[in-house]
C-alpha cells in the first residue's frame, strides 16, 4: 500500500519524530508507514488523516499487490 | 490544520507488561547468574555432592529462564501498534522453533554416535525465550533501516 506521509509531512516541514510524538507512535512506526515495510491499523491510519487535515484515501492508496 | 495530540498509550489499548526497567533486572540478573557460575566452577572453592550439584544447576538454570522471562515480558519505552505487531510474530516464530526444536534435537546426538536424547522442559524453555528475545530485537532492527 502507497502512501503520501513523507509529501504531507513535507508541506509542513516536520521531521518523522515530530510527526510520530503528535500522533501517539515511535519515530520507527512512522518511518516503517512511510518506508511501506508496515501498513498501519485503521485508527492510527485515521489519526494520521486527521492530523493532515484530508481523508485516508487521499493519503493511502491500494498499489498492484493488494 | 487539525493538529491534536494524542497520548502515547490510551486507556483501551493498554498492552501490559511490565515496566521498561525489568528488561535490565532480567539482564542482571542472567549475566550475575552465569559469572557466578563460572567463578564457582573455575574456582572450585565450592565442593558440592552429586545431588547438591543438581539442585545448584536446577538454581542456575531457573535463574537464568527467570531473566529471560523479566526480558520477553518488559514493555519497550515507546509501545505503539506496530512493536505490538512485532511481538506477536517473535511469540510466534519462537512457538514454532520450540516445535522444531523439540523434533530434531533427539537426533543430533546420532551424528556424534551418542544415544537419543529427548528434550528437557528447561533447554525447550530457555530456547523458546532466547528465540523470542532475538527475533523481536531483529525484527526491530530490520524495521528501523
Amino acid at each position: 500500500m502507497k502512501n503520501t506521509i513523507k509529501v504531507e509531512r513535507a508541506k509542513l516541514n516536520m521531521t518523522q519524530q515530530d510527526l510520530a510524538e503528535k500522533i501517539g507512535v515511535s519515530r520507527q512506526t512512522i518511518n516503517s508507514i512511510e518506508a511501506e515495510r508496515y501498513i498501519p491499523s485503521t485508527v492510527l491510519a485515521l489519526k494520521i488523516a486527521a492530523f493532515f487535515n484530508t481523508t485516508v484515501n487521499d493519503i493511502f492508496k491500494l498499489d498492484e499487490n493488494d | 490544520m487539525n493538529i491534536q495530540l494524542y497520548k502515547m498509550t490510551s486507556k483501551k489499548n493498554k498492552t501490559g507488561g511490565l515496566p521498561n526497567y525489568f528488561k535490565k533486572i532480567g539482564c542482571g540478573l542472567i549475566l550475575l547468574t552465569f559469572a557466578v557460575a563460572m567463578v564457582i566452577k573455575l574456582s572450585g572453592f565450592l565442593h558440592l555432592e552429586d545431588g547438591s550439584k543438581e539442585i545448584a544447576r536446577t538454581i542456575f538454570l531457573d535463574l537464568i529462564i527467570l531473566g529471560l522471562l523479566l526480558v520477553t515480558l518488559s514493555k519497550d519505552k515507546v509501545e505503539d501498534e506496530m512493536t505490538l505487531a512485532l511481538k506477536l510474530k517473535s511469540m510466534a516464530g519462537a512457538f514454532i522453533s520450540g516445535v522444531v526444536f523439540t523434533l530434531f534435537y533427539p537426533f543430533s546426538g546420532l551424528i556424534f554416535n551418542e544415544p537419543l536424547e529427548q528434550v528437557s522442559s528447561t533447554q525447550l524453555i530457555m530456547t523458546i525465550l532466547t528465540f523470542q528475545i532475538m527475533t523481536y530485537y531483529g525484527l526491530k532492527r530490520s524495521e528501523a533501516k
